[in-house]
Order: structure tokens, then sequence, then C-alpha cells
């Protein structure tokens, strides 16, 4: 089993290696890097927007390059969340609650080296387990029904509801807004239109990016626009700080490994976006640490783990999308649309049919991404010096990216006008002490857990049980009923000593 | 290669044209001179779905050689949202001049009909023409105990309730399709609802659905590799790719055939000379080896008559505005 793929993955390495598609490669990670960095411009336009540029080339060379623009752009998404607390990608919003408080501690360079190594070692990972268990992997996600995904995500709300510093009662009204955010939109199971107001617009749901970026980067900003200075005086830069101390690194190894083994598990379930990813993990290397009261406050944990998980989630969905031939997200839809377009037929044939394909795009993962941490290391030093431009520049200038970006998700205005409104709500919610991450956990978790509680539901025809009955599904179910007894008792403790 | 380098020159000059036409088309002032031949600058496709969603390659493939024909960049422009009407009102509400024009579907008919405050009627509109969409199938799991429909239906009729059986969200065809097959054959079935085809795909492979009526470009690549059986086609003829299979109204359902379409629209306000000129520019790109093939590629069926668009969206229009007047799908 394992000598062939090993093979199969040497010859792999020589097609990715080809001049021609090593080039459109590089040109993929590269562009891909640079929308990373681009708050609120996500790898769908840029996909959708370079997809008739392939149409030229021949298949391997066109699904590099797509390929590779969907995960450079994993690449760049903690730098703003690290620096600037500005979340360019909703998965990173959650690497802003420890991220920034590093960077105003001047340890933002050594967050970012972190990031760079928790995602290089998360992806590959992510590779080693696509060339050795892709099989594994999607009977696993075969296995993964509605019933299934409901219990995890009730534990990773559960986890989560708690997850920021402050007053737990405020983190949990925080997340219950998240949930009724999350019910805007057009109902899956009626088509009914829940709190759209009359605006055709909010049929399709909040935009996610504009809430992430409101709650956390505009409402931010509108909070400290009257303090008109350079962020970079009351930081400073040294170069020995940006490197990550022996210490730091210490810290973030087993995170790192918890934050890839929770990314790979929720690759193997499609439909579960990245975003909920990174906050699962956040929440659960928050739990497992010894001394929570670190975290929101600047530990590198609640940067290394999160951002493992985003980039080993991004590598293990294309198990599914490549394996089964069915995509799990819209940009993987949008991959798949491209092969076939090249008349390469993505599913279960595809291994057998196209291995010189299958395996140079894994090749050509492993290529990219030594490629990215090449390009993005060296720059690290550049990113922090950002710090240094005047906020007077700085604000605006992030504002306007921001619009731009929104704005080419779906070509629409509304959407600007929704980080505004988000923006608004979040400096009202900042400025009472709120914590604004849980509303983004609700968001995210609400309506994935709704959709499949009333699809399973409706599977077993009404018998609740089900969720108990079911092995994996009930598992799940008693860690939540463990988080919740321990939670209380803790409570309960804490009362009594007072 | 005096006529080759005429060609490049002109076809510069018209890029550079609509590149300037693209900048400057942001206001509705920009407008093409009555006299400069259709079209002068960028054209616009609205698609009122997310990239790679249904109708998104369909579409592409199509304004890729239109753009090629013209000479002039074809600007494909994702508006998802409420079912294809926020797509929808931007080209509406845009100048009616030929340059914005709507990738449209069933949607476009039926949307009018089941909304309670309709935002656009389908008159709004003008059909220019159809291009090549993919059918459905119905499809269970390999290891499904049902070989034929005939097996299927009279396991539904003899256990009213019993199968499971997915829809991709209320107002598509998957939606309208099950909901009249079940009715055509008198099956009661419990109907699933999704946001789209893919994730139910994991769940009829995975043995949680019995059956589904799915799009030819999911279901064929499982059919192929073992993973899933077709029972019945879901059109008029059965598919060059599946010559087994029979269709649905040759198996006695031709009132569950519901055939997913799709083409392009103008404003009904634009002149008829562009419209003619765009419906002959579509039977030309249709007509093209290369388009064929990207549309084989996809299984997506190309019509028989491109031109005909306007006849197919009376006929669905009738057609739906029965169903919804007599109440035959309960969730519309």
């Amino acid at each position: 089993m394992m000598a062939p793929a090993l093979q199969d993955l040497w010859k792999g390495f020589g097609v990715a290696f080809e001049f021609h598609n090593l080039i459109w490669s590089f040109f993929g990670v590269l562009l891909g890097n640079l929308i990373g960095v681009m708050p609120g411009m996500g790898a769908m336009s840029a996909i959708s927007l370079l997809l008739p540029l392939t149409y030229s080339l021949s298949p391997i060379p066109a699904i590099l390059m797509l390929a590779g623009i969907f995960y450079g752009s994993q690449y760049g998404g903690a730098i703003g969340a690290i620096l600037l607390n500005l979340p360019c990608h909703p998965p990173h919003a959650v690497t802003c609650l420890d991220g920034y408080p590093l960077t105003l501690q001047g340890r933002g360079g050594a967050a970012l080296g972190i990031t760079m190594l928790s995602s290089f070692f998360a992806a590959s990972m992510g590779i080693v387990v696509m060339i050795f268990a892709s099989p594994l992997l999607v009977r696993a996600a075969l296995s993964f029904g509605p019933t299934e995904v409901f219990s995890i995500m009730l534990l990773g709300l559960l986890a989560g509801a708690t997850m920021s510093r402050g007053p737990p009662l405020k983190g949990i009204a925080m997340t219950a807004l998240g949930l009724l955010v999350g019910t805007v939109g057009t109902d899956v199971n009626t088509g009914v239109q829940r709190f759209n107001f009359g605006l055709p617009e909010l049929s399709e749901k909040i935009e996610l990016i504009a809430l992430a970026l409101g709650v956390f980067g505009i409402a931010d900003f509108l909070l400290n626009v009257n303090r008109m200075k350079t962020r970079g005086d009351e930081i400073r830069i040294r170069m020995r700080d940006m490197r990550p101390s022996r210490a730091e690194l210490k810290r973030s190894f087993f995170p790192m490994v918890r934050g890839t083994l929770i990314g790979m598990l929720f690759g193997a379930m499609p439909g579960t976006g990245p975003t909920i990813t990174t906050f699962v993990a956040y929440a659960l290397e928050r739990k497992v640490a010894k001394d929570q009261k670190r975290f929101g406050h600047g530990a590198i944990e609640g940067v290394a783990s999160p951002e493992a998980a985003s980039h080993a989630k991004t590598q293990v969905d294309f198990i599914p999308t490549m394996s089964l031939g069915i995509p799990g997200d819209p940009v993987m839809a949008l991959l798949l649309g491209a092969l076939l377009i090249h008349g390469v037929q993505p599913g279960p044939q595809l291994i057998t049919e196209h291995a010189d394909l299958f395996w140079g795009l894994i090749a050509s993962f492993w290529v990219g991404n030594i490629l990215l941490i090449i390009l993005n290391v060296p720059l690290i030093g550049i990113w922090v010096r950002l710090l240094r431009v005047p906020y007077r520049y700085l604000f605006p200038s992030a504002i306007l990216f921001i619009a731009i970006g929104v704005y080419s998700m779906n070509n629409s205005l509304f959407e600007v006008a929704e980080i505004l409104v988000c923006g608004v709500a979040g400096a009202i919610l900042l400025s009472l002490e709120f914590p604004v991450a849980p509303i983004i956990l609700g968001y995210v978790l609400g309506p994935t857990l709704e959709e499949n509680f009333r699809r399973a539901a409706l599977l077993s025809r009404g018998d609740l049980m089900v969720f108990i009955d079911q092995p994996i599904s009930g598992l799940f179910l008693g860690f939540s009923a463990l988080l919740i007894a321990t939670q209380l008792l803790v409570a309960w403790r804490a009362g009594a000593e007072t | 290669m005096e006529k080759i380098s005429k060609t490049r020159r002109k076809l510069l000059a018209l890029s550079a044209a609509g590149l300037f036409g693209a900048i400057s088309g942001i206001g509705p002032q920009a407008r093409a001179r009555p006299d400069t031949p259709y079209p002068s600058r960028a054209v616009k496709v609205v698609i009122p779905y997310l990239a790679g969603g249904p109708n998104d390659i369909t579409t592409r493939i199509l304004t890729q050689n239109l753009s090629a024909q013209w000479g002039t960049p074809v600007i494909v422009e994702n508006r998802p949202g409420a079912n294809g009407t926020i797509g929808t009102m931007a080209v509406k509400n845009a100048p009616p001049d030929g340059y914005t024009l709507l990738s449209g579907a069933t949607f476009l008919v039926l949307n009018p009909l089941i909304e309670p405050q309709p935002q656009f009627k389908i008159q709004d509109f003008v059909p220019i023409g159809s291009f090549g969409t993919p059918p459905n199938l119905i499809v269970v799991a390999n290891d499904s105990p049902w070989t034929s429909l005939e097996a299927l239906v009279a396991a539904g009729q003899a256990n009213p309730g019993s199968l499971r059986t997915p829809h991709a969200g209320i107002g598509s065809s998957v939606h309208l399709g099950i909901s009249l097959f079940l009715k055509t054959a008198n099956i009661q079935a419990l109907v699933v609802p999704y946001k789209g085809s893919p994730p139910y795909v994991i769940d009829l492979l995975g043995g949680r659905l019995d059956f589904a009526y799915l799009s030819a470009q999911l279901a064929l690549p499982q059919i192929q590799a073992g993973k899933l059986r077709a029972l019945a086609t879901v059109s008029d003829h059965r598919l060059a790719d599946l010559p087994a299979i029979r269709t649905l109204a040759e198996i006695g359902y031709p009132g569950g055939v519901v055939l997913p379409w799709s083409g392009l629209f103008a404003l009904a306000e634009v002149p008829g000379d562009i419209v003619d000129r765009i419906r002959r520019d579509i039977g030309k790109a249709l007509a093209d080896p290369t388009v064929a093939q990207q549309y084989r590629n996809i299984y997506a069926e190309i019509p028989a008559d491109p031109a005909a668009l306007p006849q197919l969206v009376s006929a669905e229009q009738q057609r739906w505005q029965k169903v919804v007047q007599d109440r035959l799908i309960d969730d519309l």
C-alpha cells in the first residue's frame, strides 16, 4: 500500500517540477498570497476571474494554478488579524483574539512566525493524510451524516460559548446574539424569508466577511479613531523580536498538533466551513489550557492552534472533492467546474484515470507550500513595519481596501453597507465591554446546527433518540454533557468559596 | 498574412474600445451610439448564482465563445441571492442597451408566480437564445435493492412514506421534478430539503437517502465509477452516455419530467436588431465543435434549436402557472 503511493508521489513531483507547471503553480500561490493579505477579497472571486485564462491551458497547469490561489490565500489571512486586528478572511477572525494583543506587546513578528510554522506543519500533515489515508477519509466523510455533524457542532458551540475573556454570561449572551444573526435569510426547509425586513439582499444571509470585518476591524477602528497616532510608537519594533523565542516555540507545539487534528476532522466533514474549524480549535485549546486566563491577552497557543486548523482543513478538503467528486464548498465547486471544462472527470475514477494530474496536484501542494513559506518569512519584517504607518493614513486606506474587497465578493454595494452597520454595532458592544468573537461563533455554527438538526430529525422521522443511538453522535453528545457538568461544578465551587 | 494582421488590428482596437467601455460603463450616461455596430464595448452577463453553482459553468462556456466572436470582452458577473432575484434585478435596473444580459433559467418564470411581492415579470425580459444544460437523472446508490424504477415505485406505493429522497432547494429543478414525479407516480415519500445538490450526494452514498433526482453533471462520474446506479433519465430522449437508461416518459411518468434549461435574456426594451444579432451568434457558438465538446464534458445537452427559447419560455410559463394555481406542489 505504502510503496505504490510513494512511487506515484515521486512521479507526481516529476509533474509538479515540469517548468511549465511550476511557473503556473508559482503564479497561483503568489496571487493567492496577495489576495490573502487583501481584506475581504476571497479566493472565490480571484478564481472565477482567472477561470477564462485557463481555457487555453492544458488541465494540469490550470488546476495547479487555481488550487494554488486557494491554498495560497490562506497564508496571508492571518497577517491583518495579528497586526491590525483586521480579519482579512473570516477563518482568521479568531486569530485576532490573541494575535493582536501579542502585537500590542511587541510580539507581532513572533506571532506571524508561529503562524507560518503552524501553517506549514498543518498543510504538510494534511498532504501526508491525502497521500496515505484518502480512502479512509472518504469512508469517514460518508459516515458523517446530519446526526453526527449536529452533535459535533453542538460540542463546538458549548466549548466556544465561554471562550472569550470577561464574564461568561456576557460571552453566552453574545453567542446567543450570533445565533440570532445567523437565522437571517431563507429557511432551507420551507423557503420562508426570516428577518429580512423586506430586503431581498438579506435573503442570502448576512455576509460572514462583513460581520467579521465589521465587529473586529471596523469596530476597533471606530473606537480608536480619536487616538490618532502611530501604532508603531507604542510598539517597539526590534529585529530580535521578529523571531519566535524558544519558549514560544515550545508552547506552540502541542496546540499546533491539536489544531492540525481538528482541521483534519473538519476536513472530513464536507459542508463545515473553515471558520467553524478555527473557532472550535481555539475554543478547545482554551479548554485544555492549564491557565485559561492568559487567553485573550496574547497567548501564543491561541494563534498556533486555529492557524494550523485552518490550513489542515484546507488541504484535507481536497480529499472529498477530488476523490468523491463532490465539492465541499463553493470554491471547490468552481475548481471541479474548471476540471470538467477541461474534460477531466473529477470523482472516484480521477486517481486511476488521471494519475498524473492527481499526484501532480498533491506534489504541487508541497512545492507550493514551500514556496509560500520562503516567500512569507522574509516578508514578516515588512508587514510589521506597516505598523509604523501613521494611523491617519492606515485607517482610511484599510477602509478603502475593505470596501473594495467586500464589494468584489458579490459585486454588491449592499454588503459594503453591511460592514458599516456591523462595525457600528460592534463598536457599541465593545464599548460596553461585550466580547465580539462569540457573535461570529454563534453566527457560523447556528445555521449549520439548525440545518443538520432538522435534517436528522426529518430522516429519523422525528425520533430524537437517533442522536444518542448513533455511536459517533452519542459520543460527542456525551462530551457535551460532560462539558456542561464540569462547567456547572466549577461555577458551584466558585460560588461556595465566596 | 495581410488579412491576419488586419483582423488582429481590428481585434486590438475592439478590445481597447471594450476596455474603455468597461471603465466608462459604470455610469448610465455611457450608452452605445446608435450608429456603431453592436457590440462596440464590453458586454456584461449577469449570472444570478454563485460561481461554480448551477448555470455558472454552462454560461461561461457560451460567453467565452461570444467574446471571441465579437472581439470584445464578455464579462461574467455573479450576483447570487434570493433564488436569482438579486441578479435579475441588477439587469432590470441596467440601461436597456444590450450591454447587460442575464443568464436565466426556470427561476425567471417561477419567481414571479410564487413570490408574495414579485419584483419582476417575465415580460420585463426578451428571451434571446438557450444553451447547454445538464438534465437530471433518477439515481440510487449502487448497493440499493432497486434495479429499476418500476421496483422503486412499487416499493414506494407498498409502504407509503418509507422512501427518503432529497431536494436541492425550493424552486430548483430537483424540487419541482421530484415533487411532480412523486405525484404522478402516486408515491408518498419523505422529501428532505438540502442547500444545493452536492451535500445530498454524500447522504445518498452513505445510505441515508434511498433515491434522488440528480444533475447528470454530478451523477455521471459516480455512475461510471459504480457508486451510483441510474434508474431513469429525466429528459425527452435518452442520453448518449447512458443509452440503456430509459427516459421517465418511456417508463410511463411523463408528468415527472422537469427539464432544466438556461438561456440568455435581454431587457424587453433592447432594440430588436441587437437581440437578433446575439441570437444568431449563440447559434454559431453552439455549432462550434470546441463549445460542443466543452458542453459534452459537463454532460450538458445542447438545445436542438437555441433560437426557440421564446417558445420554451412561454410553454414553461403555462406549465408552472398551472402547477402553482392547482397547488400541485405543496411547498410552492
